[in-house]
């Protein structure tokens, strides 16, 4: 059996004759010629001479070959699934039992989920489309903290590629960019006897979307549209793992998150809201924080009121 | 089931000591259940036995489907709300309910999504029985704590 991880980098380091790769990997000749125009078919751009084979270019695709010598974490994503198509990620985890910290990756969605079955549009090989199961045990009473160190973790990695832009929260679990969508999450837990006994994180990042990948450019946006240029989908894809990992780690430990990590980074914090739930608006005042239990602090009029439903607009 | 049937029945549990009886059928349920008066009062009771009136029995008559099933059944077992939010029955907006009543569930299956805060969380059952009664509607609020099903095991 080649080890395509392996495999692959070699390839980019140097040139390799297919009787070296065959020794290397205790395979026959014709394996590792099969192997090299599997690796053609992905979108490798491979030099093939008397002398051997070198990979010249590499796809931009999010597949186990380019990401894995990426990953820096223990666990997330050690067990890592990529699919060019799949219906949703975040089913994908929830039909079957796997390990610990899969993460389950897709080029594009068929039927991808945001909450109450609106879909996630996800445009072939442009955004990050990605699902992470975490099953360590914790008592319901985490969840709404959990779903913030979640968000948080990839609010931060976003910030250090956009540090120009003005990235902010949108509450509960939304990531704006100059005021629009730019990342979503849907989390969904099975909880038993009152304990949580797995989460799937389901997320979705706009990165490399041309303007006429929106249907309407007002609501959402990309990275690319923000900033003007091409971002490395499979490099920041490792860096959020990873610093999804050192938060979530953190948090099992301490059992602790300053929501006032979230609360600073609001968007349309101090500023009048309206709270919409199913497209009326059930209220309105203005954004004084995020309370301890992820509940929004509102002020209407002198009193204070804590939200936990409904969505934020600023139109309406 | 026939009404007589009841009243008949009615009739041979009122003077026994019996204090409730529950029947249930292909058809139904009935409980009924006769007032004793607190274990030391009997005694009173006993002597004043000739004041027929008082020990007169107080009796519920219950003859519906199961969906009816009085708030105070102790045999079921009851799955509440972990946390505040709100309760959907499906997966997804037009989706099939995850169970109806009547069905039968095994520990592990999924009952019911509660949303709070926009996560969705899936309440699985902790026993194996026969769902009877639902006691909230879809899209509506729950608070901690709340009885959402009853579950025959």
């Amino acid at each position: 059996m080649i080890d395509s991880v392996e495999f692959v980098k070699l390839l980019k380091e140097r040139k390799y004759s297919g009787e070296e790769l065959a020794k290397i990997f205790g395979v026959s000749r014709s394996a590792v010629w099969k192997r090299i125009n599997k690796l053609k078919e992905e979108g490798y751009d491979i030099d093939v001479s008397k002398e051997g084979y070198h990979i010249i270019s590499s796809p931009d695709k999010l597949i186990l070959e380019e990401v894995k010598p990426l990953l820096k974490t223990k666990f997330i994503g050690y067990n890592y699934i990529y699919f060019d198509k799949i219906d949703s990620t975040n089913e994908y985890l929830k039909s079957d039992d796997f390990p610990d910290g899969t993460v389950v990756v897709a080029e594009t969605q068929t039927a991808g989920k945001g909450r109450k079955g609106r879909k996630w549009i996800s445009p072939y090989g442009k955004g990050l489309y990605f699902s992470i199961l975490l099953k360590s045990r914790l008592e319901v009473y985490y969840v709404s903290k959990l779903s913030l160190v979640f968000l948080w973790s990839v609010f931060e990695t976003l910030k250090k590629y956009t540090a120009s832009c003005d990235l902010k929260i949108k509450w509960p679990n939304d990531i704006y960019l100059n005021n629009k969508k730019l990342a979503g999450f849907l989390i969904d837990t099975s909880i038993e006897n009152n304990e949580v006994v797995k989460v799937v994180v389901g997320v979705g990042i706009n990165i490399n979307n041309d303007v006429e990948d929106f249907n309407d450019l007002d609501i959402a946006t990309s990275l690319k549209i923000e900033c003007n240029k091409t971002f490395d989908r499979k490099k920041l894809l490792a860096d959020i793992l990873y610093q999804v990992e050192e938060s979530y780690y953190k948090f099992l430990d301490t059992k602790f998150f300053n929501v006032k990590n979230v609360e600073k980074n609001l968007l349309w914090l101090g500023e009048t809201v309206k709270i919409v739930e199913n497209g009326t608006v059930i209220l309105e005042g203005i954004i004084e924080g995020l309370n301890d239990d992820g509940s929004l602090i509102l002020k209407v009029k002198d009193k204070i009121e804590l939200i936990y439903v409904g969505e934020l607009s600023v139109r309406v | 089931m026939d009404k007589n049937f009841v009243f008949e029945l009615i009739e041979r549990i009122k003077d026994s000591k019996i204090e409730e009886l529950e029947l249930i059928t292909s058809e139904g349920k009935i409980v009924i259940k006769q007032y004793q008066g607190p274990k030391e009062v009997q005694i009173s009771q006993l002597q004043t036995q000739p004041v027929i009136g008082h020990t007169q029995p107080a009796y519920t008559e219950k003859m519906s489907p199961i969906e009816s099933i009085p708030h105070i059944e102790k045999n079921y077992h009851v799955i509440k709300s972990p946390l505040v939010g709100t309760f959907y029955r499906a997966p997804s907006p037009g989706a099939p309910p995850f169970v109806e009543e009547g069905d039968m569930v095994s520990k592990g299956q999924v009952l019911c999504i509660i949303e709070a805060l926009k996560v969705m969380n899936e309440i699985e059952s902790d026993v194996d029985g026969k769902i009877v009664k639902i006691l909230v509607e879809n899209g509506q609020p729950v608070e901690y704590g709340q009885e959402l099903f009853y579950i025959e095991v």
